[in-house]
This record gives structure tokens, sequence and C-alpha cells, in this order.
């Protein structure tokens, strides 16, 4: 493995300890008691701090290294997890982002010495009066006590105890059974009385190179290391008196050694392995090709009459099927990835702003399409920002509508058919038509007569309007003007939409709507001029078949009535330039027509020939050929042939 | 894919293309492999020297007409000389189609004249060089630049400083 990439695993680790550590800090500042939150957080600043150091990330090292430290006084009850402390975990932690995205570009890491101090500081003034961290519970004494009798009880019996320490070599394959050979061996000396891990762990070979039995035995200590030295793959023994008086032995050393247990019987228990999400791309984009290519195999067997054939046929189909399904789910990842940045984002807004919001998140384990994940998460920060922006009044308005003083946001997701339904909510002011009709006048996006005769909810749609925003002021956290189109545009890239529900002085809610996956989908296939195109089932409504004197002409464009509505046509003949365009006048001819929705926008493609429905795998068409308009990408089709895929929202 | 080793220091080694009469060279550490004519799925609104794209085992790849870009007229009839050389320009593969592809030859690097030793003429940008084999000329082409430019070239242009 090259340098650059352990560079990428560390980086994709060190994320999600910093996820960890954000989750944690955000959790402990409500729960400041909650001691196993600071256990956790301690082991992943610990593992942060030790993969940095091998790394030689000196400054996320350095870092970390003061965290743990914090962590540590936390723990140990010498400081008070307060708002203090927390706020300065946070900055740490945004440090600790930026330094990690420094890492990743290659850049030099930045110094952190300033946060690192102010870290000391607070441990210092903390620390005052030094407590004594004797953290041992009731219970812990209690075990102890009955370890004292039980040694001696053994010396009475002319017997010793020892602490034996055995470490594995580390080359070792199978550690377990090492265990089990040194366990056997230890058990015919004598008894072994407790062991670190347990016995389980031990058999089950979930430690790290090393492990401690506590052995009550006759025999001497330089007996018992020569026996179990001589068991292969053993790096070393050490036995020594184990004494519970002394600062317990097993307390301090093992602290270190139980840390690791835990930290590989989670790994363990994880069941994940790391992929390169390029080595997962190349797996999807071959198992499409399968798909086509069992399409195309399908279709030539078609005229052989060979019972066999067929049925070996229909069981490839099938395994086909099957793997495509499998390796589609490869592509999912939970919406969590997304979700995990909100509470932060909201913690903050009401720290810096006299409103008080409590985030709701559901759903979180909504599965979508990996691609999907990665660009979502800039539309919905911005919906989020939004709602806390201009949505949610502030805590001295809301106590004069009789709201409750804690506002709340929602956000949740869900699937529904083959969509993924995200919503943002929240319990606001709403959004008022009055106020966009003035606004809409005052930019000048539409005349006054026309605002008069739209719906209040096609006037709520103007805030999809490129340049559009109604926050008076314009504030560090949203109203630039450029947003809610940008989010709409984000959403319609995905094939997806967005639609608003809100009600004045009860609250907004955001819907968007997102399809599962975009590697295959379900396409129609048309001809047009001579050449074969995909458009998406997606944004087709339904196919008719107009003659021409169906067609009429409303300012120079061609128009049908379909279901009481005038519907454009559109002649892709000429749109695309693929000939010469049809000739709609002519008597007595039937032309096919697509009726396609794009947002609210509906229209009617003209097209030659319908082939049929297909299942079809998307391809880019490379940078050289980006931003084609009309285009959204191209397929193979069965036979070999490229198709273009239309690009709907584009075209109608 | 056409390779017959690495070549050894100082040499560099080329796919030598036919074009209306003149012959090019490529590095042949450029080109990916050398296809037979195949059916080219037009495209809507791109370039005209944009020929479109093919399906090259299952991969979408656009394929640029060389004769087009330079501004010579097509050929009369189907030529069954007439090849696709795939190249991989940033990362991305392309196709050029050209009226033949040649041989592969090796020639020592101090045999190619840089257009900066000669007179430099206004396209002199899309030529790396001009090698000498025997007494043939071959021009060697800076094939990003003719790809990513949206800029007219014609063929008179590339002679016209040597």
């Amino acid at each position: 493995m090259s340098l650059a990439e352990y560079k990428d695993i560390f980086v994709s680790e060190a994320k999600e300890y910093l996820k960890t550590l954000n989750n944690c800090v955000l959790d402990l500042e409500k729960d400041p008691e909650n001691v196993n939150l600071v256990e956790e957080m301690f082991r992943a600043a610990h593992s942060l701090k030790g993969m940095a150091g091998t790394m030689g990330f000196d400054q996320i090292a350095s870092l970390t290294h003061q965290m743990e430290s914090v962590f540590d006084e936390v723990r140990n009850q010498k400081i008070k997890a307060e708002k203090r402390v927390i706020n300065l975990l946070f900055e740490s932690l945004d440090l600790l982002e930026k330094l990690l995205s420094q890492v990743e570009e290659g850049e030099e890491e930045e110094d952190v010495s300033d946060l690192a101090i102010k870290l000391g500081r607070i441990m210092e003034t903390e620390s005052g009066e030094e407590k004594e961290g004797e953290e041992g519970t009731a219970e812990k004494e209690e075990e102890r006590e009955k370890e004292k009798e039980e040694i001696k009880r053994a010396k009475e019996k002319g017997e010793e105890v020892y602490l034996v320490t055995v470490k594995v070599d580390e080359e070792c394959l199978l550690k377990s059974v090492r265990a089990y050979m040194v366990v056997k061996e230890v058990r015919a000396l004598g008894s072994i009385l407790k062991s670190i891990p347990g016995e389980e762990d031990l058999e089950a070979g979930t430690f790290a190179d090393s492990f401690q039995m506590v052995v009550q035995t006759s025999f001497q200590a330089d007996d018992i290391k020569s026996k179990l030295e001589g068991i292969s793959e053993i790096e070393k023994v050490t036995v020594e008196a184990y004494e519970t008086e002394t600062p317990e032995p097993s307390k301090k050393k093992p602290s270190l050694l139980e840390e690791q247990q835990k930290e590989l019987l989670k790994k363990t228990s994880e069941k994940i392995i790391r992929v390169e999400t390029d080595k997962l791309d190349a797996l999807i984009g071959l198992v499409g090709e399968l798909v086509v290519n069992r399409t195309r195999v399908l279709e030539l067997s078609k005229n052989i009459k060979d019972s066999e054939l067929k049925n070996s046929l229909e069981q490839l189909d099938l395994i086909t099927t099957n793997l495509q399904n499998a390796v589609m789910k490869l592509r999912m990842v939970p919406i969590k990835q997304v979700f995990d940045r909100f509470p932060r984002l909201v913690r903050d807004f009401s720290q810096s702003k006299s409103k008080k919001v409590n985030l709701v998140i559901e759903g979180e384990e909504t599965e979508l399409d990996r691609s999907i994940v990665n660009v979502i998460g800039e539309p919905l920060v911005h919906l989020v920002r939004n709602a806390m922006d201009h949505g949610i009044e502030r805590s001295s308005d809301r106590k004069h509508l009789n709201k409750k003083d804690l506002a709340t946001i929602k956000l949740s997701a869900r699937h529904e058919g083959s969509h993924v339904i995200i919503e943002v909510e929240d319990d606001g002011c709403g959004i008022d038509p009055r106020k966009i009709k003035t606004k809409a006048t005052e930019k000048g996006l539409k005349a006054p007569q026309d605002l008069e005769k739209m719906s209040d909810d096609e006037i709520i749609k103007l805030i999809f309007h490129n340049g559009f925003s109604t926050s008076e002021e314009v504030t560090d956290v949203s109203g630039r003007g450029v947003g809610m189109d940008a989010v709409k545009s984000t959403i319609e890239a995905l094939h997806g939409e967005i639609n608003v529900d809100t009600r004045v002085g009860k609250g907004s809610r955001f819907i968007i709507k997102l399809p599962l996956t975009l590697a295959i989908i379900k396409a129609m296939l048309v001809k047009i001029g001579g050449d074969t195109f995909a458009i998406p089932v997606e944004s087709i409504r339904e196919n008719v078949y107009v003659s021409s004197k169906d067609i009429n002409t409303v300012q120079h464009q061609k128009v049908i009535s379909f279901r009481e509505e005038i519907l454009r046509l559109v002649s892709l003949r000429s749109n695309l330039r693929l000939g010469e365009a049809e000739k709609l006048s002519e008597n007595g001819v039937v032309h096919s027509v697509i009726v396609v929705e794009a947002g609210d926008r509906k229209a009617g493609f003209l097209v030659d020939e319908l082939i049929g429905q297909q299942e079809i795998v998307i391809k880019s068409l490379g940078k050289i050929l980006e931003g084609l308009k009309g285009i959204a990408g191209a397929t193979v089709l069965a036979n070999g042939e490229v198709a273009l895929i239309l690009d709907v929202s584009s075209l109608v | 894919m056409v390779k017959e080793g690495s070549p050894a220091k100082g040499e560099i080694q080329l796919v030598v293309f036919n074009l209306h009469g003149e012959e090019f060279g490529i590095d042949i550490g450029q080109v990916k492999e050398v296809l037979k004519y195949t059916q080219v799925t037009h495209i809507p609104h791109t370039a005209e020297y944009v020929e479109g794209v093919i399906n090259l085992r299952g991969e979408v790849v656009p394929v640029v007409n060389l004769r087009n870009r330079f501004g010579i007229p097509d050929q009369e009839g189907e030529d069954l000389n007439q090849r696709i050389i795939i190249i991989e320009v940033e990362g991305d593969l392309v196709g050029l189609i050209v009226d033949s592809v040649t041989e592969v030859i090796r020639m020592p690097v101090r045999s190619v004249e840089s257009p900066s030793d000669t007179v430099a003429g206004s396209k002199s940008e899309f030529v790396e060089g001009v090698g000498k084999y025997d007494d043939r000329l071959l021009i060697i082409l800076k094939l990003e630049k003719i790809i990513t430019t949206e800029e007219r070239i014609s063929l008179s242009d590339l002679q016209d400083w040597y």
C-alpha cells in the first residue's frame, strides 16, 4: 500500500472519529454528568491521536492529545462539562476538521498551539483544588475485597497468586488457538482466578496481542514462565506476584489494554469492511453491463427452440436480477450521514440568536443512493438555515403569539415507493403570500396584474424563482437571494422535485421527493429522425396519438388540448437539429406524442416511433461533452448501439 | 493494442496516421487502442467536428473527426482504411477518426524539432513538434489542446510554419 492510500484511510477513519466526537460533545452538553459519553470521547480522541501520530500529522496529534487530557479531567470529575468547556471543545473539533481537510489536500497543517494552550488553561483553572480522583465505585471496591480474600486463602494453602502477562506474536494468525493453549497449560498448573479480557474473548481471539491472567498455583513463577514460553508463537511471558494492595497492577496497566480490547471488540462487532468507492463503482458498472447483455441474449434466444437453453437462460436471468438488486444495495447509504451535521448547526444557531430551537430528526436510517447523499446536504442545510432564520420567530414574539418558547424544526426521511421523501418542517411564522406578492412586484419578477390572477399556492412557489429573497436583513446565516432557486435546481438535477406546504402563523413544510437511485432508470425508447433516444419514465405522464386536425396554433406555437389543458408541442427534430421538422399541418397523419412533466411544466414531445420501455444504465458523456443542452447522458442498448438520454427539464 | 515494449531512453515511439495525404504522429503512450471505423451515434448541439459517441465495450466514448477539426472536407464514399484511434486526454477516453493508421515507428528524440526552434506559425500552439524520419516529416500534435479548445484550426495552419 502506498502512503497516499494510507492517507486516504486515515482521513476517512479520522472523519468518523470526528463525527463521534461531535455527537458526543453535543450529547454531553445536554447531559454533562454522563460518564459513558466521556469514556467514548476519550477513546475516540485517543485513537485519533495514535493514528495521527503514526502518520506524522503532528498538529492533529498534539491537539487531540490536549483534548484527551481534558476528557480525562472531565472523566475524573476534576472539571465540569460546563458551557465554556463545551464551546472550547467545539472550537477544537472545528479546527480538527480544518486540519483534516488540509491533510486531505496535501497542504501543511496549520499551527494549533493557541487552542492547545487554551485547552491547557481550562484544566489549570479548574483543577486548583485537586481532588483525589478515586474512581473506585462501590462495586469495584467489593470486587477487590473478594479478590483479597481469595489470595489470602490461597496463601494459607501455601500457594501463590501471580499476574501472568502473555504477549502473542504479532504475525500470529490464530490468536484464539494460542490463547486456548496458554489457558490449557495454565489450568494444568493451577487455577485461573480471572483473565483480562474474559475467557470468552480469549477463545474468540478478540484481543490485541496480549492478555493477562491472575493465576493461583503451587508452582514457582519461573516454572510457569518456561512452560508458557514453550508454546509456539508466544512472544513474551511475564509472571509477577499479584497483590491487590499495590495500587492495583490490573488497574493501571490493563486500563490501556482494556481500552484496546474494547476498540477491537467494537471493530469486530461492526462487521464492516472499507472499500474504495472507485472499486465499488467499477463493480456496479460491470453489473450494469451484465444486465444489458442479459437482455440482449434473452432477445436472441427467442427464435431458438431449445428448452434446455431456455431453462438455463431463465436461471441466468434470475441470478442477474438478484445480483443487480444486491449490487444496487451497495450504493445505498443511510441518510444519517447527511442528517448528522444538523444538531451542531442548530445548536450553534440557537447560541448566536435569541431563538430557542429544538431539532427533531426522524428516519435517519432511510437509505438512498450514495451519489444523491453526496449532493443533498447543501440544499438541506439551506432549508434548515432558512427555517431558523426566516421561519422561526424571535423568542419574545413567540410569547406574544401564544406559542411555545422552544421552537421545533423537524427533519425527516422516509421511503415511498421508489422514492425517498425528505421533509424540513418548522413551527414558525409560515410564508405569507402577501409579503411574497409585494416582494415580487418590488423585484419586478411579475407584473402586478399577473400576480392578481395567481392563486396563493402559485404565489408561494415564486420563492423558488431566481433572485428571490424575503429576508429584510441579509444575515450570515441565510438570505443572499440565491438560495431557493439553487435548492430547486440541485434537486431537479437529481430528478427530484421540491414542494412547499405553508400556513401563516403555523409554520412551513418543505417536501423533497427524490428517486432511490440514479444509476439504472426505467426509460422509454423512442426513434426521432432515425436515431434512438431514451426518455426517463419518471417524467412521462402519458403517450397519446394526435391527428393533424387536433393540432392548433396559438401565438406561433403548436398546441394540443389534453385533458382540458393546453399543451405545448415540442418538435425534438428541430430542437435537437435532427432533420426536417414534422409536417403537422398535413391532413390525415397521426403523430405520436409523449406527454412529459418537469417541475410544474408540461409539454408534448413529438416522436417518430415508440420502441418500448427498458431499464437502462446511465453513462456520463465525459468532460468533453459536459453540459450539453437537452442531453442528460447516454446509455448502451442491448444491440450495442449508443442511445442518448433526453434531459426533459431543459426541453419542456 | 499496438505495443512493442517500451522505447529506449532518448527514443520515442510514434503511432503514425494519415490525414488528407499528410502524415501525423501520436506518442504511443497516449494511445489506448486503434479500432476499425464503427457506428457513431450523433449528438445534437455539439461542435461540428464532434462526430458523436461510440460504444467501446460498454463505455460511452466521444469521437472527434480530425478531418472536420482541421477543415478538410469528408472523404467520398466509405473507406475501409478509416480508423478510430482511442487516446486518453486528462483521464477521459476520446476517439479520433483518421484516414488510416499506417505503422508504429521509433525515432530518436533529437530528430524531433519543437516549433519554437523554427519560424513559429500562428497555430504552432497545436503542434508538439515535427519528427524527421528518413525523408518523411511527421507532425506531432498536442492532442489535449486540439480537443479541448473551440478555436478553428485548419490543416494549412499546421503546415504553415515548417
